[in-house]
């Protein structure tokens, strides 16, 4: 019964094209990283869909709008936990995805497309982790936007979409709240069939001379997604995320969401062009890598003086994660 | 059988038709947007049938103030300075008129600003309920919330990681190895 179920889904969803080879390497929890990113994803999806339907992008109704999905709306406790810890989940998966590639130079000819990909995502999901960060309009929040508007300014054109005077029709926050929620989503998505694509087009960089079936692969990686959703969502019922108080303008005393911490250890040295400067060199570094570790050789870990670079810029931003972290608050802005 | 569907779809519309007869089109409507707590509101009322008492209420994300009665004349129609509260939490409420039958008969969205000083000084015998983190200022700390899970919520939660898990397991022990 099962078996003949199993066999006309098969045939009706065309499920005998994923009976390709891939690296029996895939087997390895390691290899699932970006398989799991993509698990967690669609979990942020649909959460947020879900909070969707009862948030308010107004400066006005924000706050009480995110007080009502937790204190009112069938599961909005739960599920908003959810997100927050999917979303934590994500930075952590995203992060491991990358600094593993990095490690096994898995961006070099023919896969520099792929790479790049990857680090848009990458820079995407960041936006992403401090966008949704400023729509709880509570303390944090509004220093969050805060913090928008002041990057919008000191970047000139390049940041007016931040600021406040970019239309008088809608407020930032309702900018923030689409940016969040429709493009940023949207750009996130085409990246993500960009980069499948490129991997099914150009083979997984590991060693093919023992391989295995990538259903099964899949399958194996939808158990351990399930496994990490069931881990995420004991979390969100032991540790529901909570809401600070409506905020009060003018004044800086919050952290960031814990993903952006290195971002506001930064500030702590260089003021508010720490936020513009850190991550820009982030990523530009790792948008030049493919151009940088260049000739033929691939073997992990020999990079040269591209890879000890890429250990600096790493334990760089462990480092001011942790004075981000245990280092007093501190006025940035001048709110 | 014919005849049949022809029935059931005429009578669906004459229940249609005699709901739309007792509560019709009735309108609010106010030349203000926002309103100050403790403020007024200039409240038009129109096409509320031929007249009667009508409650109103204003609702917001958490709380929900009774604003008292409103009498339509035999057009349907009222005018009114309406009172609101200076208790009211700033923010976005929906103003409801309630038919005597607890039908919404209309509803207008409204803005309600915070009080100005002048306007909470003025005669308050009972002190208004206020949190104390927001009179003092600005603060990094955590609201203390009333969570909505109840029991039924906590038993589909508890279903929901039961499922996840089981079937990830399921997945991960069933297929130990990709290989062919």
């Amino acid at each position: 019964m099962i078996d003949k179920f199993r066999e006309t889904l098969s045939e009706r969803l065309a499920l005998d094209a994923l009976d390709y080879e891939v690296p029996k390497a895939t087997d390895r929890l390691r290899y699932m990283l970006g398989g799991l990113t993509a698990f967690l994803i669609t979990v942020l999806v649909v959460t947020g869909l879900y909070m969707a339907q009862y948030y308010d992008p107004t400066p006005r109704g924000a706050h009480d709008s995110v007080l009502y999905l937790i204190s009112r709306a069938p599961l909005g406790d739960w599920i908003r936990s959810l997100h927050y810890f999917s979303a934590g989940g994500v930075v952590l998966t995203v992060t491991a995805h990358l600094a593993y590639v990095f490690w096994r130079r898995s961006y070099k000819k023919p896969r520099e497309v792929t790479w790049w990909a990857g680090v848009a995502m990458a820079g995407i999901i960041f936006l992403l982790v401090v966008t949704g960060s400023a729509l709880r309009y509570d303390q944090e929040g509004f220093e969050a936007l805060a913090h928008f508007v002041a990057g919008g300014r000191l970047t000139g054109a390049f940041g007016a979409f931040f600021t406040e005077g970019f239309t008088p029709s809608t407020s930032l926050l309702s900018r923030i709240f689409s940016l969040h929620t429709s493009l940023l989503p949207v750009l996130l998505g085409s990246l993500i069939a960009l980069h499948f694509w490129l991997i099914r087009q150009l083979g997984i960089h590991a060693d093919y001379s023992e391989t295995g079936i990538f259903r099964k692969h899949a399958t194996r990686l939808a158990g351990f997604g399930l496994l990490l959703f069931a881990g995420l969502g004991i979390l969100a019922v032991v540790v529901p995320e909570g809401i600070g108080y409506p905020a009060v303008p003018g004044v800086e005393i919050t952290k960031p969401f814990w993903p952006v911490l290195w971002v506001y250890g930064l500030e702590n040295l260089l003021g508010a062009w720490g936020m513009i400067l850190g991550p820009s060199i982030v990523f530009l570094f790792l948008g030049l890598v493919p151009l940088l570790d260049r000739g033929e050789d691939d073997t992990p870990g020999r990079h040269g003086w591209v890879g000890w670079s890429g250990l600096a810029l790493g334990l760089a931003i462990v480092g001011l994660w942790l004075y981000g972290v245990f280092g007093q608050a501190q006025q940035h802005i001048g709110m | 059988m014919r005849n049949g569907t022809i029935s059931r779809v005429f009578l669906l519309a004459l229940v249609g038709v005699s709901i739309a007869a007792v509560h019709p089109e009735a309108v609010l409507k106010s030349s203000q947007s926002a309103v100050e707590a403790g403020g007024d509101l200039q409240l038009i009322g129109e096409e509320f049938g031929n007249g009667g008492t009508f409650t109103l209420v204003l609702l917001g994300a958490l709380n929900e103030y009774a604003l008292g009665d409103v009498e339509a004349d035999d057009k349907g129609t009222f005018s009114i300075d309406l009172d609101i509260p200076e208790n009211v939490r700033p923010g976005q409420y929906q103003l409801v008129a309630y038919a005597p039958d607890g039908d919404r008969a209309a509803t207008l969205d409204v803005s309600v600003t915070a009080a100005s000083p002048a306007a909470a000084e003025q005669g308050h015998d009972e002190p208004v309920e206020h949190d104390e983190n927001m009179a003092s200022g600005a603060t990094a700390e955590e609201m203390i919330i009333q969570r909505s899970t109840t029991g039924v919520g906590w038993g589909v939660i508890g279903l929901v990681i039961g499922l996840a898990g089981g079937f990830g397991l399921a997945l991960v022990r069933g297929a130990p190895s990709i290989e062919a």
